[in-house]
């Protein structure tokens, strides 16, 4: 008996010693052919739009500038263009709301087409915009944030009206314009007062550059409060709620009714009013900056709404985190033959000045 | 006056012999010493060569000509027993088998309605609880789902994990039954271990092929799980100690003949041991269990009452405790969080003899899995400075089950079952709840509570079936039955008419052939997004715009058991799903899933294959080798998922090898070895370069590269595009049994994966050391092996 455990164990530990404990694997894989890639944000207020041709690669994307692309509104064609400059092809024709859109890339040496078609969606019924400087703590580890905190922040209500229908998907943008006035006052030896006016006018923020973790519609019904507590995907990477980067959403909680976003903006890089003195010369200088603010409620199609989805995935600092578990990101496509995300958005807006003594 | 008589005689001898009549033998078949139901007993009349066996209650009825009648008892691992007597009318027998563990040999001429190769349907095997303790564990806890991942057709998933994955279906396709009712989560520790205990278990009986028309739900599999009532005349139990568990099992009569109880329980106790060596500030602890309690109560022959417990959870905690001073404040920090998640069946059922040819049994169930999730933060400056949050997350399924089955066997050509069941099911997907309390902080106090809008779900499950095992010939057996279901929710019905057909054609002594078609139809599905199972994988039902799963399988087989000892058995199959759920490209998985129906979509899988397998269940060594060549797709035409192209299945690997065997030395010495190999399934790989499009940069990026307007990002060019390499794990097990004056002492060696194959749990491409980035051309995959080579032993006391 002894003897049997004495040579099972010596076999056992010649076979643990012969193992190989090896953990890179190369790569073997037979992919080879390339895919043409489209990519677009179609906007149908603008006549300015841009469509990117790129192709798949080994070990870079590449730059496809030798094709053309063909656009149909309801079956008709609109125009024809080339690129015009590297990977870039305009599109130029006027959508309107409830347009059939397709548009075709073909290379020019034919081997690759690609195609998609989408319906311009509906864009929504603005109802208000409204605004308050509120005294309040916000979260650092939020993308729009600036430094943490408590602090006076605006607060920001936008109302509008659901599009009738199922399901509707949209995505809340801003356009940030800040004309900055400089007034220089000269008192003392120089009796007459000097006024110089310094006056820039320029846009440095767009997009969805605010915060909106409290808010339920944008956060999916999920928020994160100020203090970034959402400490459940502290311990489960499934149950972790990703920040809304591009502020997408769905009408799951408001369909066919009104409904109120409330988001958030610290704003401390733009003061509206600032007034310093030179206490030698009693030189004051005073500077004015209205801020304008556009706040868009864009109608996107299902395609692009799932695509920020993913985006916002990408872009947050769970995934890095957790790419061992869950693979790499799969971005969706709607480009048929292809790869890539044609979006098509229809918008409406309400316009809303910042100006006074607020700091 | 003779004359008279003799005329009379004449008359007689002209007169037709009277034709026999037939009586019914009924009974239960039991252990003799424990009285414990035995499930499949065979019966066979030696004088007709007739035969039955016992369901799933152990009860039994034959009907079989008047006269001098010969009856054989026999079970797997029992001496056999016959009765003869004269049959005059219908006899209730009940019979008692004794254990015999010493038989070398046992001559099966079984005719087993449900399993077995020589069972009507295929694709049905029993999974003798003995063969599920000789099945080499990981961390020494025998486990019945890594004895059924080694059988042909069946894939385990990730490595090392008890998923089970049947012919090409998911793992949510498995219908896993606890005494009748079904289990939803049926893992601990993330899918490394099952809630069953091979103590608690009486029978096991697997199910991939030809279901039963009685068993509905689920499209895959169906794993009947069967308890032990209770030894009635005698007490005893068994103890084990391992490196994870101690388990324990104690049974007994609470009156003897008449009631009897059976109790066991396994928790996990690495907590407990780790504990004392965390600091007083940082406490981390985690752990499972399963209690499973029975009574049974035997109130008549006919008639018999089960009360039936069983509750398993995961429990997960964290405390931590900071202070800090600064500018002579004192803060302090509490923060933490309580998780636990598992299951909680209750159920009583009724087993009633209304006559010798038929049998009942009503079950009523209760069944609750449940997840909660808490965490808080309490942050202190003194008394009047606080910030509080306290976060709930709650996710469960309630059901309230409802079955009655009935056994009628009206002539020994036909074994009749019908039924009907109604479930009323009651699903709460996730809830959260957080509370965020602010005072003193220098800003507004606030006291919010954010709730998520989530709704319970409620839906009505109502099943009929009738089935019959019916022996045409001597050479032709058929079992052909339907089932009909309906569920209700949302306002929303759906119907399903499923056929359940099987034929048995004995071609010679030794040689049958087998052709079978079955359809099911599910109703719930699991959204899951991790190769490992989760506690927070969500369980939710069919709605207006999520239609139920079906599958149609078509299964054909030849069986030859003309070698001594050994059957050998080669079945084909072919399976076609429809409305398949799968998450569609790029769709958030890390987050909550209240908007489940629009992240998901239906499509089309198909799987077939053809499996062999050569097994020997008596003698000293014992075993199987089994091997199967299979391939399994998907395919979602809306284009959601891969473009709507084809794709291979996560865990379709081409070929499968099992070796289980089992060497019995003597009495005192045994071991146990099994061998997997499989060739790679498939994971989804960025193998190539592509371009997004950001929005709100396009006018002021640029890349040299790439061009304007868009970046670069890794791409994944189809789903499940990369074929991982072959995997192979061998597990022993050492065995050595001594004779105590009350009982067995049994220390058991369990080495996982003994050459510490580096297979791979986990892969992803290797980045380069500096920003993260891929390397140009080729490179190199990393992968994480979960599960290298792990020893243990255990300790097993049994009294």
């Amino acid at each position: 008996m002894k003897k049997k455990i004495f040579t099972i164990l010596s076999v056992l530990i010649t076979i643990l010693f012969v193992t190989s404990c090896e953990n890179d694997m190369p790569i073997t894989h037979n992919e080879k052919f390339e895919r043409l890639v489209m990519n677009a944000f179609i906007d149908a207020d603008s006549t300015n739009n841009v469509l990117y041709l790129n192709l798949t690669g080994a070990d870079s994307a590449l730059v496809v500038k030798d094709a053309h692309i063909e656009v149909r509104v309801n079956g008709e064609l609109k125009e024809k263009e080339a690129a015009s400059s590297r990977n870039k092809y305009p599109v130029k024709t006027q959508f309107h709301q409830g347009d059939v859109v397709r548009i075709d890339a073909y290379t020019n040496d034919n081997k690759y087409h690609v195609w998609v078609e989408e319906t311009v969606p509906h864009s929504v019924g603005f109802v208000a915009l409204d605004t308050a400087h509120v005294y309040k703590k916000f979260n650092s580890n939020s993308h729009a944030g600036g430094d943490s905190g408590i602090g006076n922040i605006w607060q920001y209500k936008i109302s509008f009206k659901d599009n009738s229908g199922d399901v509707n998907y949209y995505r809340l943008y801003m356009e940030r314009f800040i004309k900055k006035e400089t007034i220089y006052k000269y008192v003392a030896e120089w009796p007459d007062v000097y006024k110089e006016d310094t006056v820039i006018y320029y846009r440095p923020d767009y997009g969805s550059d605010y915060m909106c973790y409290e808010d339920p519609i944008m956060m999916d019904g999920h928020t994160i409060s100020a203090d970034g507590d959402n400490d459940f995907g502290e311990y489960l990477p499934t149950l972790q709620a990703t920040e809304n980067i591009y502020g997408v959403f769905n009408n799951n909680r408001f369909k066919g009714k009104s409904c109120t976003l409330t988001v958030y903006d610290d704003l401390h890089s733009y003061p509206l009013y600032q007034h310093s003195v030179d206490t030698e010369e009693k030189t004051e200088e005073t500077t004015i900056c209205p801020i304008d603010e556009i706040f868009f409620v864009q109608s996107i199609t299902e395609s692009e709404y799932y695509y920020l989805k993913a985006l916002n995935l990408y872009r947050s600092s769970d995934y890095q985190d957790n790419d061992d578990l869950s693979g790499p990101i799969k971005f969706p496509t709607n480009v048929h033959g292809g790869t890539g995300m044609v979006g098509f958005s229809s918008s409406a807006s309400k316009y809303i000045r910042l100006q006074g003594k607020y700091n | 006056m003779q004359k008279k008589q003799n005329s009379i005689r004449k008359k007689e001898d002209r007169v037709l012999p009277r034709q026999k009549r037939r009586y019914t033998i009924s009974g239960y078949v039991t252990d003799c010493s424990s009285s414990e139901t035995l499930i499949g007993a065979n019966v066979i009349s030696h004088n007709t060569h007739q035969g039955t066996a016992s369901n799933s209650y152990g009860y039994y009825s034959i009907t079989v000509p008047e006269g001098e009648t010969d009856l054989n008892f026999s079970y797997l691992g029992y001496a056999a027993k016959n009765c003869k007597f004269r049959l005059h009318k219908d006899t209730l027998i009940n019979v008692r088998l004794s254990s015999d563990n010493r038989l070398k040999e046992i001559i099966v001429t079984s005719k087993q309605d449900e399993a077995g190769i020589l069972a009507t349907g295929m694709d049905a095997i029993d999974i003798p609880v003995d063969q599920i303790k000789h099945t080499p564990a990981l961390l020494g806890e025998t486990d019945v789902m890594r004895t059924i991942q080694l059988l042909p057709g069946i894939q385990s998933g990730t490595a090392g994990t008890a998923g089970l994955y049947v012919r090409g279906g998911n793992a949510d396709e498995n219908l896993i039954l606890l005494d009748g009712i079904p289990v939803y989560k049926v893992d601990h520790l993330f899918g490394f271990f099952s809630v069953f205990t091979p103590e608690a278990m009486k029978k096991v009986t697997f199910f991939k092929g030809s279901f039963p028309a009685r068993f509905n739900g689920r499209l895959s599999s169906v794993i009947d799980v069967r308890t032990k009532d209770g030894d009635m005349n005698h007490y005893h139990g068994n103890l084990a100690i391992g490196l994870l568990t101690s388990r324990f099992n104690f049974e007994g009569p609470i009156v003897k003949g008449k009631t009897s109880f059976n109790l066991s329980a396994r928790r996990s106790y690495s907590d407990l041991v780790a504990r004392p060596f965390m600091s007083k500030d940082e406490k981390f602890g985690y752990y499972f269990y399963d209690f499973n309690f029975k009574l049974n109560h035997k109130f008549s022959d006919f008639d018999r009452l089960y009360l039936s417990y069983y509750q398993g959870r995961d429990c997960m905690n964290e405390n931590d405790y900071d202070t800090n001073t600064y500018n002579k404040h004192t803060y302090y920090d509490r923060y933490g969080m309580n998780m636990a998640w598992g299951n909680s069946i209750t159920s009583l059922r009724w087993n009633h003899v209304f006559n010798d040819r038929l049998f009942c049994n009503t079950t009523v169930a209760l069944n609750n899995y449940k997840i909660h999730l808490m965490s808080y933060d309490n942050d202190e400056v003194g008394a009047n400075a606080y910030e509080n949050s306290t976060s709930h997350y709650n996710s469960n399924i309630k059901d309230l089950n409802v079955l009655t089955d009935f056994d009628y066997y009206p002539s020994t050509a036909h074994h009749v079952k019908f039924g009907a069941g109604y479930i009323y099911h009651v699903f709460c997907p996730e809830v959260t709840n957080v509370q965020c309390k602010d005072k003193g902080s220098g800003t507004l106090p606030i006291d919010t509570v954010y709730n998520s809008p989530n709704h319970d779900i409620y839906a009505h499950e109502v099943s009929a079936y009738a089935e019959d095992n019916w022996k045409i010939n001597d050479r032709l057996q058929a079992n052909w039955g339907f089932d009909l279901s309906a569920f209700h929710v949302q306002g929303k019905s759906y119907y399903s008419f499923q056929p359940r057909l099987s034929f048995r054609y004995q071609l010679t002594n030794s040689v049958a052939l087998k052709a079978a078609y079955t359809k099911m139809t599910q109703y719930v599905h699991l959204l899951t997004s991790m190769p490992i199972t989760m506690p927070t994988d969500l369980w939710v039902p069919v709605t207006k715009k999520v239609r139920p799963m079906q599958a149609n399988q078509f299964s054909v087989g030849g069986y030859y058991t003309g070698l001594k000892n050994w059957e050998i058995s080669a079945e084909a199959y072919y399976k076609s799903m429809n409305n398949v759920l799968e998450y569609k490209d790029g769709v958030s998985f890390l987050g909550f899933s209240s908007d489940w129906e629009n992240l998901v979509e239906m499509g089309h899988g198909r799987a077939f294959g053809i499996e062999f397998m050569l097994q020997k269940k008596v003698g000293n060594n014992t075993g199987w080798l089994s091997y199967t060549l299979s391939k399994s797709d998907r395919k979602f035409s809306k284009g959601g998922i891969n473009g709507g192209e084809r794709f291979p299945y996560a865990y379709d690997r081409r070929h499968t090898i099992n070796i289980a065997y089992n060497r019995k030395f003597s009495s005192r010495f045994d071991i146990d070895l099994t061998w997997m190999f499989y060739t790679g399934g498939t994971t989804s790989l960025a193998l190539k370069k592509s371009a997004i499009i950001i929005p709100d940069c396009g006018r002021s990026y640029y890349s040299k590269n790439v061009g304007d307007g868009v970046t670069e990002v890794d791409y994944v060019p189809h789903r499940n595009n990369y074929r991982l390499p072959s995997s192979h794990t061998l597990c022993l097990g050492f065995n050595f049994h001594k004779k105590t004056k009350h009982g067995m002492r049994t220390w058991n060696i369990s080495l996982y994966n003994a050459y510490d194959a580096m297979n791979p749990t986990l892969i992803y491409r290797k980045t380069s050391e500096w920003y993260g980035s891929l390397p140009s051309s080729g490179g190199k995959l990393v992968k994480y092996t979960l599960l290298p080579f792990i020893p243990s032993f255990t300790y097993i006391y049994s009294f």
